[in-house]
């Protein structure tokens, strides 16, 4: 039913979509997948903080972070109020080419004390395409172990 | 009769609409303008059937234009997305009538009801499982188990998002 349809109509439907909806999308028939990948590729990057995706028209990113939250802030109250709640945060900043903030998005997330967490987040970011994205804790007990990138783009 | 042009379809229908109506379509609008509303407008690409749900739309939208909607979609409910008369009028279960409205739309060049046509496709994929969708699209599966298997462990990050 897809083959009917002209390559900008499908690259509409798409939009709607979320990436996991698309990535759902190649376990359906190989064909199909053939046809989406025509309109939209993948790749996975690995890095450290920053992504620097200046070389690609981005659809999607989505980002899976290893971070560890040790809970022990140099600063006292922190300190407590981390070992409380056993919580970090990390913040997602995107950029445009001029390095201006486009957007940011705030994870909030429960580790356990000393444990490594897995955090895998699903950024959607459309209507722009950001040259690069920074990752960094605003917690100083939370230190980003890994950081796996898969974008989406034209 | 100013007021009036008789469109011709695919199956010989003459179908007379307000041009107000009719003129939400580019296409209509630029022949309109180039040759007039005397004369009947051919539209060898859009069946009868299908040219009066168009016009259905454009008469819900006479005196408007919808917003853009959201993309990704929030919800695969559409009315969660859009307004409830758009949401009702889109809500077709046969998928070849929407194929062949989101066809209709291209060719008449009227982006709002691409959209809508297109979102509605789109719900049928959001949040659903691939055994799901190749149902609704009858949609044969020629993947094998091990390709299938080795799929979900490359996609299985992604899949089980937090």
């Amino acid at each position: 039913m897809f083959k009917i349809l002209p390559r900008h109509i499908i690259l509409n439907i798409l939009q709607y979509l979320s990436i996991q909806d698309i990535l759902r999308m190649r376990r359906v028939n190989r064909q199909l997948w053939m046809i989406i990948q025509a309109h939209y590729q993948m790749s996975l990057l690995q890095c450290s903080s920053q992504i620097d995706l200046s070389k690609y028209k981005v659809i999607g990113v989505m980002l899976q972070i290893v971070a560890k939250d040790s809970g022990m802030s140099k600063h006292k109250p922190m300190q407590n109020y981390l070992m409380k709640l056993h919580s970090g945060r990390i913040e997602l900043s995107y950029y445009d080419s001029a390095y201006q903030k486009i957007g940011q998005d705030q994870i909030v997330y429960v580790v356990q004390k000393g444990k490594e967490k897995e955090i895998i987040r699903n950024l959607e970011i459309i209507g722009v395409s950001p040259q690069s994205i920074s990752v960094y804790p605003n917690s100083s007990s939370c230190k980003i172990l890994s950081i796996l990138c898969m974008i989406l783009y034209m | 009769m100013e007021n009036k042009v008789k469109l011709s379809t695919q199956d010989g229908v003459i179908i007379e609409v307000d041009k107000e109506v009719a003129c939400k379509s580019h296409l209509i609008n630029t022949i309109i303008d180039d040759t007039g509303s005397e004369e009947e407008i051919p539209l060898p690409n859009v069946k009868s059937s299908i040219l009066k749900k168009v016009i259905q739309y454009c008469e819900l939208h006479r005196n408007d234009t919808p917003p853009e909607i959201e993309k990704p979609l929030r919800s695969n409910n559409l009315s969660d997305c859009v307004e409830q008369k758009d949401a009702e009028f889109i809500d077709i279960p046969n998928l070849e009538e929407l194929f062949d409205i989101i066809l209709a739309a291209n060719y008449l060049d009227i982006k709002s009801l691409l959209d809508l046509s297109c979102a509605k496709v789109a719900t049928y994929i959001k949040g659903k499982t691939p055994e799901e969708i190749r149902k609704t699209f009858n949609i044969q599966n020629d993947l094998t188990q091990e390709e299938e298997q080795q799929i979900r462990e490359e996609n299985k990050w992604a899949e089980e998002t937090s």
